[in-house]
């Protein structure tokens, strides 16, 4: 063992913890090494009064104080509605409900013009459509004929098919609607003159 | 009554609360004492040691008796929050102005005189150089552990002014058996090399 192997060993020679074998050239060493001698008496003086410093002791109140404060952090019970107004009646969870209602009711509102607005707009182009074809029978396929008399609003809006009887599919702005059947009688007798509808 | 820690604190786990105040009246001063010895600071070593002791009294739930005992557990919370104390403290530190330290040196030799023979112990009060001597070695070994790194100076503390076994710190530090050794029989020699100065002229 040199002198570093040596001071390595200084807590377990103090704490007699060497086996008798490391123990015999402890000693050996420490016998012809002057300044290993020194070290280890300093060592073990440290070590010494180390264990003789003075114990620090706690004020008379020390237990007093730490019963008060573990009163304090002792949760209280709360009934349910005491719980329910402590948890959610916060004015943090006051203004997120409310702002929760405001959207529920704007999207309601929404929802319910855009309805209103859609039906309205299919009234309108199927009553326009009703009322042109009822103003101009003329302007369907007439079996036989094949000829078609169109007027520019009913060109892509009717469609008939079947003999005696068309069928109309309304368009509004090029997207299919909802179909509506209108029967309607064609006059064979009349011969379509020129002149006009 | 019992007598094991681990029996109080499972009859304070089912509700009585007077083992839990056996529990702080045993183990109230080796507390301070840690926490005071390693900190430096024996005001501020109180409120961390009820600070533990709170700590402890929330977290009962979770103790359980054959893992840990209950001195490991008390000294391992006790160590986290001296670390997290002395963090803080450093950070406050910084900010201070350094020429109040040079201030106070100016005076401050003749104020520790008086103090230390103000808290000189009564026993001596017949020798009181001996007692300013065993005051002023108390003081400068209080000194030099407080400049020992804190990887060392747990180890110390907890070994030769606790008096807790090497398992015992081991497990309080999160050491392996060999590891605490060493750092134990290190910080005993940095403790020395420390001294060397003050003892020689002794």
């Amino acid at each position: 063992m040199n002198c570093l192997q040596i001071e390595e060993n200084f807590s377990s020679h103090l704490e007699d913890t060497l086996d008798y074998q490391s123990l015999q050239i402890f000693n050996e060493h420490l016998d012809n090494c002057e300044a290993c001698q020194k070290e280890y008496e300093l060592f073990r003086e440290s070590v010494s009064e180390l264990h003789q410093l003075p114990q620090e002791q706690p004020s008379p109140d020390f237990l007093s104080t730490l019963q008060q404060q573990l009163i304090q952090e002792q949760p209280v019970r709360l009934s349910f509605w005491q719980r329910l107004n402590t948890q959610f009646i916060t004015p943090k969870w006051t203004l997120s409900g409310g702002l929760v209602m405001l959207l529920v009711i704007t999207g309601i509102f929404l929802y319910q013009f855009n309805i209103e607005n859609k039906d309205n707009t299919q009234f309108d182009s199927l009553t326009q459509t009703e009322k042109m074809v009822d103003d101009k029978t003329s302007s369907v396929f007439v079996e036989g004929s094949r000829q078609r008399i169109n007027t520019p609003t009913l060109r892509n809006s009717i469609t008939p098919s079947g003999i005696g009887s068309s069928i109309f599919s309304n368009t509004v702005s090029g997207k299919p609607m909802q179909r509506r059947y209108v029967l309607k009688q064609v006059s064979y007798s009349t011969p379509i003159t020129g002149g006009g509808l | 009554m019992p007598e094991l820690d681990d029996e109080l604190m499972q009859q304070f786990q089912k509700g009585d609360e007077n083992a839990f105040t056996l529990l702080v009246r045993r183990h109230q001063q080796p507390l301070v004492n840690f926490i005071a010895k390693f900190t430096g600071d024996r005001d501020n070593a109180e409120d961390l040691a009820q600070e533990t002791f709170i700590r402890m009294y929330k977290a009962a739930d979770r103790y359980k008796p054959g893992r840990a005992q209950f001195k490991t557990w008390m000294y391992f919370i006790a160590k986290n929050l001296c670390k997290n104390d002395l963090r803080n403290r450093s950070r406050r530190d910084k900010f201070r102005v350094d020429n109040v330290t040079s201030n106070n040196n100016d005076n401050g030799d003749n104020e520790e005189d008086i103090d230390l023979i103000a808290t000189a112990p009564a026993d001596t009060a017949l020798q009181p150089e001996i007692a300013i001597e065993r005051k002023e070695l108390h003081h400068t070994i209080q000194n030099a552990i407080a400049e020992l790194p804190e990887q060392y100076r747990y180890p110390l503390i907890l070994r030769d002014i606790q008096g807790l076994s090497y398992d015992e710190i081991g497990k309080i530090l999160e050491l392996r058996s060999g590891t605490t050794k060493s750092r134990i029989n290190r910080a005993r020699i940095m403790l020395k090399n420390k001294l060397k100065p003050y003892m020689e002229t002794i």
